[in-house]
């Protein structure tokens, strides 16, 4: 599922910027950063396996918000296609 | 799309304080060198510490591969693995992939800042993990591997091109014991259909 949490870290590879997420939890995330590196939002989307919970200061995307979501924060991104992979997360396929 | 190499280091020459004139360590960042047939960090100063190879430039659609012969969870927290499009060594700014005590992981360093991409758990043998971690920079597609068996997807559009290496992190009280590495391989893909490549957000753990 997608959730959209805040982004911690101080940007050092001991201590990435990163999504805020429990321990241990696996993601795939959406950080934009500017030339300096530092991300130029406050907040990320993050996809997480659906048997996680929602983070306490998280929000729940349906995919479709997801990938307006997206859009709204690069433009160049093609998302064409979206998928359910398995019974659990959502895959997001970028046009070519 | 199949991985062609252009270019393998064994690592297998005399011990010396630089890893040859092929190789490129990054301002900010600890050198290798060349122990016992094995690449180590010359020197833990910076804790983070990076070396690209510099004798082929390759597509920007490439890949890097590493063996991971020791990576010690001691007292300090370590990681490593390899690097992809990286900016020539003045700028401290690519993709890496790399292995740490319980997963692998997918960033992007911009100007020195590193940014978390993708994790999913992996535990690094205790001893002698021998395990090769590589990287597959496709388009906008990022995907990082163990022994070829990919482990971890996502997309980034904000590097393009750039160089291949390998890269560590060794943090305070860390030896240069702590991680051991060799056989570095990197290359392009051979030609043909264009795959589009896994990408935005892949569900993890599924």
């Amino acid at each position: 599922m997608f959730v959209e949490v805040p982004i911690i870290g101080t940007g050092t590879m001991r201590d990435p910027f990163r999504p805020k997420l429990p321990a241990g939890t696996e993601y795939s995330a959406y950080i934009p950063t500017g030339k300096d590196g530092q991300p130029v939002l406050t907040n990320c989307l993050a996809c997480i396996a659906d048997n996680r919970p929602v983070p306490s200061d998280g929000r729940l995307f349906a995919k479709e918000d997801a990938v307006l979501s997206i859009k709204e924060r690069d433009a160049t991104i093609d998302v064409t296609k979206l998928k359910v992979a398995g019974a659990a997360a959502v895959e997001a396929i970028r046009g070519t | 799309m199949a991985r062609n190499t252009l270019f393998t280091d064994n690592t297998t020459r005399a011990d010396n304080a630089d890893l040859g004139a092929v190789w490129d360590p990054y301002t900010g960042c600890d050198a290798g060198r060349i122990s016992s047939n094995l690449i180590k960090p010359a020197s833990i100063v910076n804790f983070a510490g990076q070396e690209a190879y510099n004798g082929t430039i390759p597509a920007d659609d490439q890949w890097a591969s590493i063996n991971i012969q020791r990576i010690t969870n001691g007292t300090a927290y370590v990681n490593a693995g390899v690097m992809c499009r990286y900016a020539a060594p003045s700028t401290n700014t690519g993709y890496v992939a790399a292995v740490q005590f319980n997963d692998i992981f997918i960033g992007k360093k911009v100007a020195g800042v590193f940014t978390s991409l993708a994790s999913v758990a992996y535990t690094v043998p205790s001893t002698s993990p021998n395990i090769d971690v590589s990287l597959e920079v496709v388009g906008t597609g990022l995907e990082g591997f163990i022994d070829l068996v990919s482990k971890v997807s996502t997309t980034d559009a904000s590097i393009s091109s750039g160089r291949t290496g390998i890269a560590w992190y060794i943090d305070t009280g860390g030896t240069d014991n702590d991680i051991n590495l060799t056989n570095f391989a990197m290359g392009d893909f051979t030609s043909g259909a264009t795959t589009p490549h896994r990408s935005l957000l892949l569900g993890v753990g599924i």
